[in-house]
Protein backbone atom coordinates (compact mmCIF):
# COMPACT_ATOMS: atom_id res chain seq x y z
CA UNK A 1 0.00 0.00 0.00
CA UNK A 2 1.45 3.23 -0.87
CA UNK A 3 2.16 5.58 2.26
CA UNK A 4 1.47 8.69 2.85
CA UNK A 5 1.05 11.67 5.24
CA UNK A 6 -1.96 13.00 7.09
CA UNK A 7 -4.93 14.05 5.15
CA UNK A 8 -5.33 17.73 5.76
CA UNK A 9 -9.15 18.50 6.02
CA UNK A 10 -9.34 22.03 4.52
CA UNK A 11 -6.57 23.84 2.80
CA UNK A 12 -5.53 27.09 4.54
CA UNK A 13 -6.61 30.39 3.55
CA UNK A 14 -4.33 31.71 0.77
CA UNK A 15 -3.39 35.50 2.09
CA UNK A 16 -3.64 38.65 0.12
CA UNK A 17 -0.99 39.12 -2.57
CA UNK A 18 2.36 41.12 -1.25
CA UNK A 19 1.62 40.45 2.66
CA UNK A 20 3.46 37.02 2.99
CA UNK A 21 6.27 38.63 1.73
CA UNK A 22 6.40 41.66 3.93
CA UNK A 23 5.36 39.70 6.75
CA UNK A 24 8.68 37.08 6.02
CA UNK A 25 10.72 40.14 5.48
CA UNK A 26 9.98 42.65 8.45
CA UNK A 27 9.17 40.07 10.65
CA UNK A 28 12.75 39.79 12.45
CA UNK A 29 12.68 43.74 12.76
CA UNK A 30 9.22 43.55 13.90
CA UNK A 31 10.08 40.74 17.00
CA UNK A 32 13.08 43.22 17.82
CA UNK A 33 10.92 45.97 18.29
CA UNK A 34 8.34 44.23 19.94
CA UNK A 35 10.86 42.51 22.54
CA UNK A 36 12.13 46.15 23.35
CA UNK A 37 8.37 47.15 23.81
CA UNK A 38 7.79 43.72 26.08
CA UNK A 39 11.12 43.09 28.27
CA UNK A 40 9.61 39.37 27.52
CA UNK A 41 10.65 36.80 24.52
CA UNK A 42 6.89 35.24 25.41
CA UNK A 43 5.26 38.57 25.27
CA UNK A 44 7.22 39.63 22.49
CA UNK A 45 6.26 36.52 20.36
CA UNK A 46 2.35 37.38 21.23
CA UNK A 47 2.52 40.81 20.48
CA UNK A 48 4.08 40.42 17.16
CA UNK A 49 1.64 37.64 16.40
CA UNK A 50 -1.25 39.56 17.15
CA UNK A 51 0.08 42.32 15.08
CA UNK A 52 0.54 40.23 11.96
CA UNK A 53 -2.57 38.91 12.25
CA UNK A 54 -4.25 42.37 12.34
CA UNK A 55 -2.01 43.45 9.58
CA UNK A 56 -3.37 40.19 7.09
CA UNK A 57 -6.70 41.53 8.09
CA UNK A 58 -6.48 44.93 7.03
CA UNK A 59 -3.52 44.44 4.44
CA UNK A 60 -5.33 46.84 1.95
CA UNK A 61 -5.19 49.45 4.23
CA UNK A 62 -1.67 48.81 4.84
CA UNK A 63 -0.54 48.62 1.28
CA UNK A 64 -2.13 51.64 0.40
CA UNK A 65 -0.92 53.53 3.35
CA UNK A 66 1.80 56.18 2.59
CA UNK A 67 4.47 54.80 5.21
CA UNK A 68 3.31 50.49 5.66
CA UNK A 69 6.16 50.17 8.31
CA UNK A 70 5.19 53.40 10.22
CA UNK A 71 1.64 51.93 10.28
CA UNK A 72 2.23 47.80 11.35
CA UNK A 73 4.47 50.15 13.96
CA UNK A 74 1.53 52.21 15.16
CA UNK A 75 -0.62 48.85 15.48
CA UNK A 76 2.07 47.38 17.35
CA UNK A 77 2.24 50.38 19.94
CA UNK A 78 -1.37 50.69 20.31
CA UNK A 79 -1.83 47.49 20.66
CA UNK A 80 1.12 46.97 23.51
CA UNK A 81 -0.11 50.27 25.12
CA UNK A 82 -3.72 49.20 25.60
CA UNK A 83 -2.48 45.64 26.26
CA UNK A 84 -0.47 47.10 29.00
CA UNK A 85 -3.64 48.59 30.40
CA UNK A 86 -5.69 46.22 30.05
CA UNK A 87 -3.17 43.45 32.05
CA UNK A 88 -0.65 45.54 33.96
CA UNK A 89 0.52 42.20 35.92
CA UNK A 90 3.87 42.10 34.10
CA UNK A 91 4.83 45.38 35.56
CA UNK A 92 5.83 43.62 38.45
CA UNK A 93 8.54 41.99 37.15
CA UNK A 94 10.01 45.67 36.35
CA UNK A 95 11.89 45.75 39.75
CA UNK A 96 13.26 42.60 39.39
CA UNK A 97 14.64 43.37 36.07
CA UNK A 98 16.57 46.39 37.02
CA UNK A 99 17.85 44.18 40.14
CA UNK A 100 19.20 41.82 37.47
CA UNK A 101 20.94 44.19 35.51
CA UNK A 102 22.65 46.15 38.31
CA UNK A 103 25.40 43.71 38.97
CA UNK A 104 26.01 43.66 35.25
CA UNK A 105 28.51 45.31 34.25
CA UNK A 106 28.91 47.80 31.20
CA UNK A 107 31.98 46.50 30.17
CA UNK A 108 30.74 43.60 29.10
CA UNK A 109 29.94 43.44 25.36
CA UNK A 110 28.22 40.33 24.96
CA UNK A 111 24.26 40.29 23.71
CA UNK A 112 23.04 38.69 26.99
CA UNK A 113 24.61 41.47 29.28
CA UNK A 114 23.50 44.25 26.86
CA UNK A 115 19.83 42.66 26.62
CA UNK A 116 19.78 42.83 31.00
CA UNK A 117 21.12 46.41 30.87
CA UNK A 118 18.68 47.67 28.15
CA UNK A 119 15.90 45.90 29.76
CA UNK A 120 16.93 47.60 33.05
CA UNK A 121 16.80 50.77 31.58
CA UNK A 122 13.67 50.53 29.88
CA UNK A 123 11.86 48.29 32.31
CA UNK A 124 11.25 51.88 34.77
CA UNK A 125 9.42 53.26 32.47
CA UNK A 126 5.44 53.61 31.32
CA UNK A 127 4.63 51.92 28.16
CA UNK A 128 4.60 54.91 25.97
CA UNK A 129 7.53 56.35 27.25
CA UNK A 130 9.43 53.17 26.36
CA UNK A 131 7.49 53.07 23.11
CA UNK A 132 9.01 56.79 22.72
CA UNK A 133 12.06 55.82 23.07
CA UNK A 134 12.29 52.23 21.44
CA UNK A 135 11.38 54.24 18.31
CA UNK A 136 13.99 56.65 18.84
CA UNK A 137 16.97 54.63 19.90
CA UNK A 138 16.54 51.31 18.15
CA UNK A 139 14.06 52.23 14.94
CA UNK A 140 16.42 55.42 14.98
CA UNK A 141 13.32 57.31 13.81
CA UNK A 142 12.77 61.28 13.59
CA UNK A 143 10.52 62.64 16.53
CA UNK A 144 8.01 63.16 14.03
CA UNK A 145 7.77 59.87 12.76
CA UNK A 146 7.52 58.53 16.48
CA UNK A 147 4.32 61.02 17.02
CA UNK A 148 2.96 59.51 14.26
CA UNK A 149 3.42 56.07 15.53
CA UNK A 150 2.57 56.98 18.97
CA UNK A 151 -0.71 59.11 18.14
CA UNK A 152 0.83 62.36 19.99
CA UNK A 153 2.39 65.41 19.33
CA UNK A 154 6.26 65.91 18.18
CA UNK A 155 6.15 68.45 21.14
CA UNK A 156 4.89 65.45 23.39
CA UNK A 157 7.59 63.32 22.10
CA UNK A 158 10.25 65.44 22.86
CA UNK A 159 8.95 66.13 26.53
CA UNK A 160 8.65 62.58 27.02
CA UNK A 161 11.68 61.71 25.82
CA UNK A 162 13.62 64.50 27.95
CA UNK A 163 11.78 62.70 31.19
CA UNK A 164 12.35 59.33 30.06
CA UNK A 165 16.47 60.13 29.74
CA UNK A 166 16.44 61.76 32.55
CA UNK A 167 15.05 58.82 34.88
CA UNK A 168 17.24 56.46 33.34
CA UNK A 169 20.34 58.89 33.39
CA UNK A 170 20.72 57.49 37.45
CA UNK A 171 20.68 54.07 36.15
CA UNK A 172 23.28 54.77 33.84
CA UNK A 173 25.62 56.43 36.22
CA UNK A 174 25.16 53.85 39.16
CA UNK A 175 26.31 51.33 36.54
CA UNK A 176 29.12 52.82 35.03
CA UNK A 177 32.49 50.84 36.20
CA UNK A 178 34.16 52.55 38.66
CA UNK A 179 38.21 52.90 38.65
CA UNK B 1 27.79 66.26 24.89
CA UNK B 2 24.43 67.01 26.38
CA UNK B 3 23.63 64.17 29.21
CA UNK B 4 20.38 63.30 28.10
CA UNK B 5 21.59 62.39 24.73
CA UNK B 6 24.54 60.85 26.20
CA UNK B 7 22.17 58.72 27.68
CA UNK B 8 20.18 58.35 24.55
CA UNK B 9 23.68 57.07 22.82
CA UNK B 10 23.79 54.33 25.80
CA UNK B 11 20.52 53.29 25.25
CA UNK B 12 20.81 52.95 21.91
CA UNK B 13 24.51 50.68 21.95
CA UNK B 14 22.88 48.52 24.28
CA UNK B 15 20.12 47.71 21.96
CA UNK B 16 22.10 47.07 18.77
CA UNK B 17 24.18 45.39 20.67
CA UNK B 18 21.44 43.23 22.41
CA UNK B 19 20.83 42.32 18.39
CA UNK B 20 17.39 40.50 17.23
CA UNK B 21 16.02 37.49 18.61
CA UNK B 22 15.51 34.60 17.25
CA UNK B 23 11.49 33.73 15.66
CA UNK B 24 9.65 30.95 16.97
CA UNK B 25 9.89 28.83 14.07
CA UNK B 26 6.24 28.72 12.72
CA UNK B 27 5.25 31.83 14.27
CA UNK B 28 5.23 34.12 11.29
CA UNK B 29 3.36 30.98 9.54
CA UNK B 30 0.63 30.73 12.11
CA UNK B 31 -0.33 34.69 11.87
CA UNK B 32 -0.17 34.62 8.17
CA UNK B 33 -2.49 31.49 8.34
CA UNK B 34 -4.67 32.64 11.25
CA UNK B 35 -4.78 36.18 9.25
CA UNK B 36 -6.07 34.77 6.18
CA UNK B 37 -8.76 32.87 8.08
CA UNK B 38 -9.96 35.51 9.85
CA UNK B 39 -9.67 37.82 7.11
CA UNK B 40 -11.96 35.50 5.21
CA UNK B 41 -14.76 35.31 7.81
CA UNK B 42 -14.57 39.01 7.72
CA UNK B 43 -14.84 39.57 3.81
CA UNK B 44 -17.91 36.72 3.73
CA UNK B 45 -19.57 38.61 6.53
CA UNK B 46 -19.04 42.07 5.05
CA UNK B 47 -20.52 40.60 2.12
CA UNK B 48 -23.57 39.65 3.73
CA UNK B 49 -24.04 42.95 5.43
CA UNK B 50 -23.11 44.83 2.61
CA UNK B 51 -25.80 42.96 0.09
CA UNK B 52 -28.43 43.22 3.09
CA UNK B 53 -27.64 47.14 3.98
CA UNK B 54 -28.69 48.13 -0.01
CA UNK B 55 -31.61 45.99 0.11
CA UNK B 56 -32.94 46.72 3.38
CA UNK B 57 -32.08 50.58 3.17
CA UNK B 58 -34.97 50.38 0.01
CA UNK B 59 -36.73 48.22 1.87
CA UNK B 60 -36.81 50.27 5.13
CA UNK B 61 -35.12 48.16 7.68
CA UNK B 62 -32.22 47.82 10.18
CA UNK B 63 -29.24 46.65 8.88
CA UNK B 64 -26.63 43.53 10.45
CA UNK B 65 -22.92 44.24 10.33
CA UNK B 66 -20.25 42.14 11.93
CA UNK B 67 -18.69 43.31 15.15
CA UNK B 68 -15.17 44.48 14.03
CA UNK B 69 -11.65 42.95 16.52
CA UNK B 70 -11.78 40.06 18.24
CA UNK B 71 -15.67 40.24 18.00
CA UNK B 72 -15.31 39.53 14.58
CA UNK B 73 -14.24 36.45 14.94
CA UNK B 74 -17.09 35.43 16.79
CA UNK B 75 -19.80 37.19 15.06
CA UNK B 76 -22.45 35.37 13.41
CA UNK B 77 -25.01 36.64 11.38
CA UNK B 78 -28.76 35.89 12.20
CA UNK B 79 -30.77 33.67 10.72
CA UNK B 80 -32.49 35.39 8.96
CA UNK B 81 -30.20 38.14 7.54
CA UNK B 82 -27.55 34.92 6.22
CA UNK B 83 -28.61 34.08 2.86
CA UNK B 84 -26.63 35.97 0.66
CA UNK B 85 -25.28 35.99 -2.61
CA UNK B 86 -22.41 38.13 -2.34
CA UNK B 87 -19.46 35.92 -3.12
CA UNK B 88 -16.13 36.49 -1.35
CA UNK B 89 -14.67 38.16 -4.36
CA UNK B 90 -16.92 40.67 -5.07
CA UNK B 91 -16.98 41.35 -0.97
CA UNK B 92 -13.20 41.97 -1.31
CA UNK B 93 -13.60 44.40 -3.85
CA UNK B 94 -16.25 46.34 -1.62
CA UNK B 95 -13.32 47.79 0.90
CA UNK B 96 -16.22 50.40 1.62
CA UNK B 97 -19.01 47.88 2.92
CA UNK B 98 -20.98 49.10 5.78
CA UNK B 99 -18.92 47.63 8.54
CA UNK B 100 -15.72 49.33 6.90
CA UNK B 101 -17.34 52.27 8.39
CA UNK B 102 -16.21 52.02 11.44
CA UNK B 103 -12.83 53.13 13.49
CA UNK B 104 -10.46 50.34 13.32
CA UNK B 105 -9.44 49.28 16.79
CA UNK B 106 -5.58 51.04 16.37
CA UNK B 107 -8.27 54.71 15.64
CA UNK B 108 -9.40 53.72 19.00
CA UNK B 109 -6.59 54.83 21.25
CA UNK B 110 -7.19 52.22 23.60
CA UNK B 111 -10.47 51.25 23.21
CA UNK B 112 -11.01 47.76 22.29
CA UNK B 113 -14.12 46.16 20.33
CA UNK B 114 -15.71 43.72 23.08
CA UNK B 115 -18.91 42.31 21.73
CA UNK B 116 -21.02 42.59 18.69
CA UNK B 117 -23.42 44.92 17.08
CA UNK B 118 -26.85 46.17 18.81
CA UNK B 119 -29.28 45.73 15.72
CA UNK B 120 -32.99 45.34 15.55
CA UNK B 121 -35.82 47.47 14.54
CA UNK B 122 -36.56 50.98 15.66
CA UNK B 123 -33.13 52.06 16.68
CA UNK B 124 -32.48 55.45 17.57
CA UNK B 125 -29.88 57.16 15.46
CA UNK B 126 -27.27 58.36 17.70
CA UNK B 127 -26.65 55.02 20.06
CA UNK B 128 -26.37 55.97 23.78
CA UNK B 129 -28.06 59.09 24.54
CA UNK B 130 -31.33 58.65 23.18
CA UNK B 131 -34.53 57.10 23.62
CA UNK B 132 -37.11 55.86 21.23
CA UNK B 133 -39.67 54.63 23.88
CA UNK B 134 -43.06 56.11 23.26
CA UNK B 135 -44.09 55.97 26.46
CA UNK B 136 -41.24 58.18 27.62
CA UNK B 137 -41.04 60.13 24.42
CA UNK B 138 -45.17 61.03 23.99
CA UNK B 139 -46.44 62.10 20.75
CA UNK B 140 -44.46 61.31 17.60
CA UNK B 141 -46.62 62.88 15.00
CA UNK B 142 -44.44 64.29 11.96
CA UNK B 143 -41.33 62.69 13.40
CA UNK B 144 -39.41 60.58 10.77
CA UNK B 145 -39.78 57.10 12.20
CA UNK B 146 -36.74 55.10 13.00
CA UNK B 147 -38.07 52.67 10.11
CA UNK B 148 -36.62 54.20 7.62
CA UNK B 149 -33.93 54.38 9.38
CA UNK B 150 -30.73 52.13 8.44
CA UNK B 151 -28.59 51.79 11.80
CA UNK B 152 -25.56 50.27 12.56
CA UNK B 153 -24.42 49.94 15.84
CA UNK B 154 -20.88 48.53 17.70
CA UNK B 155 -20.23 48.95 21.53
CA UNK B 156 -17.35 48.06 23.39
CA UNK B 157 -17.76 48.79 27.45
CA UNK B 158 -14.12 48.28 28.27
CA UNK B 159 -12.82 48.57 31.60
CA UNK B 160 -9.28 50.34 32.30
CA UNK B 161 -6.82 51.38 34.99
CA UNK B 162 -8.60 54.76 34.69
CA UNK B 163 -12.13 53.37 35.00
CA UNK B 164 -14.59 52.27 32.91
CA UNK B 165 -14.61 53.61 29.53
CA UNK B 166 -16.57 52.66 26.31
CA UNK B 167 -17.85 53.69 22.93
CA UNK B 168 -20.89 53.67 20.57
CA UNK B 169 -20.62 54.09 17.12
CA UNK B 170 -24.01 54.80 14.38
CA UNK B 171 -24.59 55.35 10.95
CA UNK B 172 -28.32 56.35 9.77
CA UNK B 173 -30.19 57.40 6.76
CA UNK B 174 -33.59 59.30 6.18
CA UNK B 175 -35.43 59.11 3.89
CA UNK B 176 -35.24 63.09 3.77
CA UNK B 177 -33.27 66.09 5.50
CA UNK B 178 -35.97 66.34 8.15
CA UNK B 179 -34.73 63.27 10.04
CA UNK B 180 -31.41 65.12 10.37
CA UNK B 181 -33.26 68.27 11.64
CA UNK B 182 -35.28 66.62 14.02
CA UNK B 183 -32.00 64.98 15.55
CA UNK B 184 -31.01 68.75 16.13
CA UNK B 185 -34.41 70.20 17.06
CA UNK B 186 -34.84 66.82 19.34
CA UNK B 187 -38.47 66.68 17.75
CA UNK B 188 -38.13 63.22 16.34
CA UNK B 189 -38.98 59.99 17.57
CA UNK B 190 -36.04 59.23 19.64
CA UNK B 191 -34.81 62.29 21.85
CA UNK B 192 -32.14 63.05 23.83
CA UNK B 193 -31.69 62.04 27.28
CA UNK B 194 -28.62 62.75 29.87
CA UNK B 195 -26.91 65.07 27.66
CA UNK B 196 -27.28 68.35 26.70
CA UNK B 197 -25.95 70.68 22.98
CA UNK B 198 -22.65 72.25 23.39
CA UNK B 199 -20.72 74.15 20.73
CA UNK B 200 -18.62 72.31 18.38
CA UNK B 201 -14.69 73.28 18.60
CA UNK B 202 -14.52 75.99 16.33
CA UNK B 203 -17.79 76.88 15.87
CA UNK B 204 -21.18 75.46 15.41
CA UNK B 205 -21.89 74.27 12.28
CA UNK B 206 -25.10 73.31 10.17
CA UNK B 207 -23.84 69.92 9.47
CA UNK B 208 -22.16 69.28 12.86
CA UNK B 209 -23.88 68.49 16.42
CA UNK B 210 -21.84 67.98 19.62
CA UNK B 211 -23.50 67.06 23.08
CA UNK B 212 -22.28 66.67 26.59
CA UNK B 213 -23.40 64.72 29.23
CA UNK B 214 -25.24 66.67 31.50
CA UNK B 215 -24.03 65.27 35.00
CA UNK B 216 -20.84 63.75 33.49
CA UNK B 217 -18.36 65.72 31.26
CA UNK B 218 -16.56 62.91 30.37
CA UNK B 219 -19.59 61.88 28.08
CA UNK B 220 -19.28 63.22 24.81
CA UNK B 221 -21.20 62.68 21.68
CA UNK B 222 -20.52 64.20 17.93
CA UNK B 223 -22.73 63.62 15.11
CA UNK B 224 -21.67 64.65 11.93
CA UNK B 225 -24.42 65.18 8.47
CA UNK B 226 -23.37 63.49 5.37
CA UNK B 227 -26.19 64.01 3.10
CA UNK B 228 -29.24 62.42 3.86
CA UNK B 229 -26.93 60.13 6.43
CA UNK B 230 -25.28 61.11 9.43
CA UNK B 231 -22.69 59.34 11.57
CA UNK B 232 -22.68 59.40 15.27
CA UNK B 233 -20.22 58.54 18.20
CA UNK B 234 -20.83 58.48 21.96
CA UNK B 235 -18.10 58.28 23.95
CA UNK B 236 -16.60 58.09 27.55
CA UNK B 237 -13.05 58.67 28.30
CA UNK B 238 -11.30 58.70 31.56
CA UNK B 239 -7.83 59.58 32.55
CA UNK B 240 -6.04 61.93 30.46
CA UNK B 241 -7.54 61.56 27.27
CA UNK B 242 -10.00 64.66 25.32
CA UNK B 243 -13.27 62.62 25.31
CA UNK B 244 -14.38 65.79 22.92
CA UNK B 245 -11.52 65.57 20.74
CA UNK B 246 -11.71 61.87 20.77
CA UNK B 247 -15.13 62.09 19.63
CA UNK B 248 -14.74 64.78 16.99
CA UNK B 249 -11.39 62.98 15.67
CA UNK B 250 -13.24 59.45 15.46
CA UNK B 251 -16.86 60.79 13.88
CA UNK B 252 -14.37 63.10 11.36
CA UNK B 253 -13.05 59.33 10.23
CA UNK B 254 -16.64 57.85 9.53
CA UNK B 255 -17.67 60.94 8.06
CA UNK B 256 -14.69 60.49 5.71
CA UNK B 257 -15.18 57.02 4.94
CA UNK B 258 -19.52 57.39 4.61
CA UNK B 259 -18.67 60.32 2.13
CA UNK B 260 -15.98 57.82 0.29
CA UNK B 261 -18.11 54.68 0.49
CA UNK B 262 -20.94 53.19 -1.91
CA UNK B 263 -23.13 53.20 0.81
CA UNK B 264 -26.31 54.37 -0.52
CA UNK B 265 -27.78 57.52 -0.45
CA UNK B 266 -31.43 57.39 1.23
CA UNK B 267 -33.92 59.14 0.08
CA UNK B 268 -33.70 62.02 -2.58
Amino acid sequence: MAGGGPVRSARPPRPPEGVEEYVRAAGPRLLRFARSLTLHDADAEDLLQDTLVRLVVHWRRVERSEHPDRYVRRMMVNRFVSGRRLASARTVTSDALVEAAAPVTSAGDSAVEARLLADGMLAVLDPRSRAVLVLRYLEDQPDEVVADVVGISTGNVRVIAHRALARLRPLLVADEPVG
Amino acid sequence: MDVHEETGGRLRSLLEEAGTPSLSEGLLDEALSRGGRLRRRRMMARGAAGTLGAAALVAGLVVTVPALGAGADRTALPAASSPTTASPSAADEDEQAAAALFPDEDDLRGLRYRGGPLTGPDQAAVLGPQICDSTVVGPTKGAVRPVDVASIHAVLPTVTEEGVEDASFTVAGWADSRGWQQLVADTGPCRWIGVEQATWPGGDRADRLLLVGRDDPRWVVAVRRVGTRSVAVSIHRSGTTDPTVEAVRLVGLMAARLEDSPWPAVGP
